[in-house]
């Protein structure tokens, strides 16, 4: 009698193949242990991609965040299945509400220009601890909020339909302009004057149909990137003398007059801009349907941020006691990107940056470092090197491109996970922070 | 059924899953209400919108001209911004975000021509650009 594949028997070969290509033995001192699987407070939430905008520690906060509303459930979240956005948190950790202000992060080395505690312009606990304070807007409220309606498209194609008209026109110009043979007084700089005005409008035409033509995001992301995270990293740090208390109105007086214009103007479209964005999302889609409405008040947990020092089994045995304990949440790691890099990239760096690669393999101290915020959600045995490695959530996506590839360090295609030697992350981070509930509230 | 044949048919099928369902020649991504589909060229290295794809053609969509020009040097990677996302706006593309089924986000780049590439394809491909250049 033939053997016939069923569908019934898939299953069961598929179960079979898979526990035939299982680890036999899990290290004794590396138990696997996974948030992001069955039953752990990461399964099931998506993997981010930043895209252009440094805001990887509005990520992890607000990834944390929701790792924690799942982890203690509350009868009163009635928002435990949406999402947080981390651009709304971003948004929440840059403005100080109150006063109206930008509220720059505790940058006590700004004048060294040393941001030991800062990844752009915020960073894990202080954004964490806004959201425990005053709940968050879910990414999908905003991705709608943010979506053009149809009359903003009607706009943008009157605008359109205008500047292809110019566009008709001053090339109508620009041929007679040329034709003449007897020039004309001014001739040449009519001529690169009406150019320059081309190229103005075909620039014009081009943004106007990316906007109309563009899926979605695109629109989302052109607000997001007027939260312009570099300029406000430089206007709390590079432009204040104090930036713990007011980093905008630093020492005006001693600055010269044209800057101290221009950063005026750029403080008043810096809050303008964040206050306009938060105040029209909370006034409507993230009051409605879209608020992640869970502050729980006087017993909202507690960040403890670390720095890393040479005692790296007292952090790692801490790392893991988060990771391992019921109700397990991820820890916040702020480390070099450069860690996880892929080789070809190092190896280009090298030949046309003039780079050295540190031989100690800490890139803590290197120029390209790339301080990044990420989150361990997990460790388990790293078959190549026979070392226990950290399972680091990034926000790249979860395509591995960017990514490491090679012993010490690859990356799992599907959630773009990092997977680590520990040793080899300790090294290279700067440092953790854990998140642990009010002794009264426990 | 011997103990022989369960090896040898779990095998098989080991072999058959990536071969019949698993390698993805497409991804389908969702920008708020739009559906687009990605086609995965040069053995999987770049995932570029299907209006790039031209067989038996020179591409001349700006997505797979523009990569000519990517390279990583100088690039500013502090505060962890995806480095394919960044290198896009050099190139002259706008960084979008779209969904998968799971509900991942993945970073792509524009381009006024409305052709997309994936930003880590543009990253991979600014990294043999820059080998290339230097020799190597």
């Amino acid at each position: 009698m033939g053997f016939h594949l069923l569908p019934s028997h898939l299953g069961f070969f598929i179960s079979l193949v898979l526990l035939l290509h299982a680890p036999v033995a899990q290290a004794e001192d590396c138990p696997t242990l996974r948030l992001d699987q069955k039953g752990g407070s990461m399964d099931g939430v998506p993997t981010r991609d930043q895209g252009d905008l440094g805001i990887c520690y509005a990520v992890v906060a607000s990834q944390i965040y929701d790792s924690w509303r799942r982890a203690n459930p509350s009868p009163a979240d009635a928002s435990i299945g949406r999402f947080s956005s981390p651009l709304y948190a971003s948004v929440q950790s840059a403005l100080d509400e109150k006063s109206n202000k930008l509220r720059c992060p505790d940058v006590k080395d700004a004048k060294k220009n040393t941001y030991d505690i800062l990844i752009e312009i915020g960073h894990t606990c202080q954004t964490l601890e806004q959201m425990f304070g005053q709940g968050a807007c879910s990414e999908e409220a905003l991705q709608k909020a943010l979506w053009p309606s149809d009359n903003k498209n009607k706009l943008v194609r009157e605008r359109l339909d205008a500047a292809k008209k110019t566009l008709a026109l001053d090339r109508n110009s620009l041929e007679r302009l040329r034709a003449k043979k007897k020039k004309l007084p001014q001739h040449d700089t009519m001529v690169s004057g009406m150019e320059e005005s081309l190229r103005n409008t075909e620039e014009l035409i081009a943004e106007l149909q990316l906007r109309l033509d563009a899926p979605g995001a695109t629109s989302v992301n052109m607000v997001r990137k007027l939260y312009n995270d570099k300029l406000l990293l430089e206007l709390c740090t590079k432009w204040s003398s104090n930036p713990t208390e007011d980093c905008l109105l630093g020492e005006l007086g001693a600055e010269p007059k044209p800057i101290v214009n221009m950063k005026d103007q750029v403080k008043t479209l810096a809050v303008n801009t964040l206050s306009d964005f938060k105040s029209k999302l909370d006034s409507s889609i993230c009051k409605q349907g879209g608020k992640v409405q869970f502050a729980p008040g006087k017993c909202a947990p507690s960040c403890q941020p670390s720095q890393v020092d040479g005692k790296a089994d007292s952090h790692m045995n801490r790392i893991r006691e988060q990771i391992s304990k019921p109700g397990n949440l991820p820890v916040a790691l702020d480390i070099c990107s450069a860690a996880f890099r892929p080789d070809g990239l190092i190896q280009a760096w090298q030949a046309k940056d003039k780079i050295t690669v540190p031989a100690n393999g800490s890139w803590l101290n290197h120029p390209k470092c790339g301080l990044h915020a990420v989150m361990i959600i997990g460790q388990q045995k790293n078959p190549v090197t026979n070392k226990c490695q950290l399972v680091l959530r990034n926000s790249w996506g979860p395509a591995c491109g960017g990514s490491c590839n090679n012993k010490r360090c690859s990356c799992e295609p599907g959630s773009g996970n990092i997977l680590i030697d520990a040793d080899f992350a300790l090294t290279n981070t700067r440092r953790y922070s854990v998140i642990s509930d009010k002794k009264e509230c426990k | 059924m011997s103990g022989r044949n369960l090896i040898l048919i779990s095998s098989l099928v080991s072999i058959l899953i990536p071969v019949m369902g698993l390698a993805a020649l497409s991804e389908t991504y969702l920008f708020n209400k739009t559906q687009i589909t990605f086609a995965a060229e040069q053995d999987g290295k770049l995932l570029v919108s299907q209006n790039c794809v031209q067989k038996d053609k020179q591409p001349k969509c700006e997505a797979l001209l523009k990569l000519a020009r990517a390279s990583t040097s100088g690039l500013s990677l502090e505060g962890g911004a995806n480095p394919g996302a960044l290198i896009c706006s050099r190139i002259g593309g706008k960084v979008v975000i779209g969904q998968d089924a799971k509900a991942n986000e993945r970073a792509f780049c524009r381009f006024p021509d409305s052709s997309m590439i994936a930003a880590d394809s543009i990253l991979t491909q600014a990294i043999q650009n820059d080998l290339k250049d230097a020799g190597k």
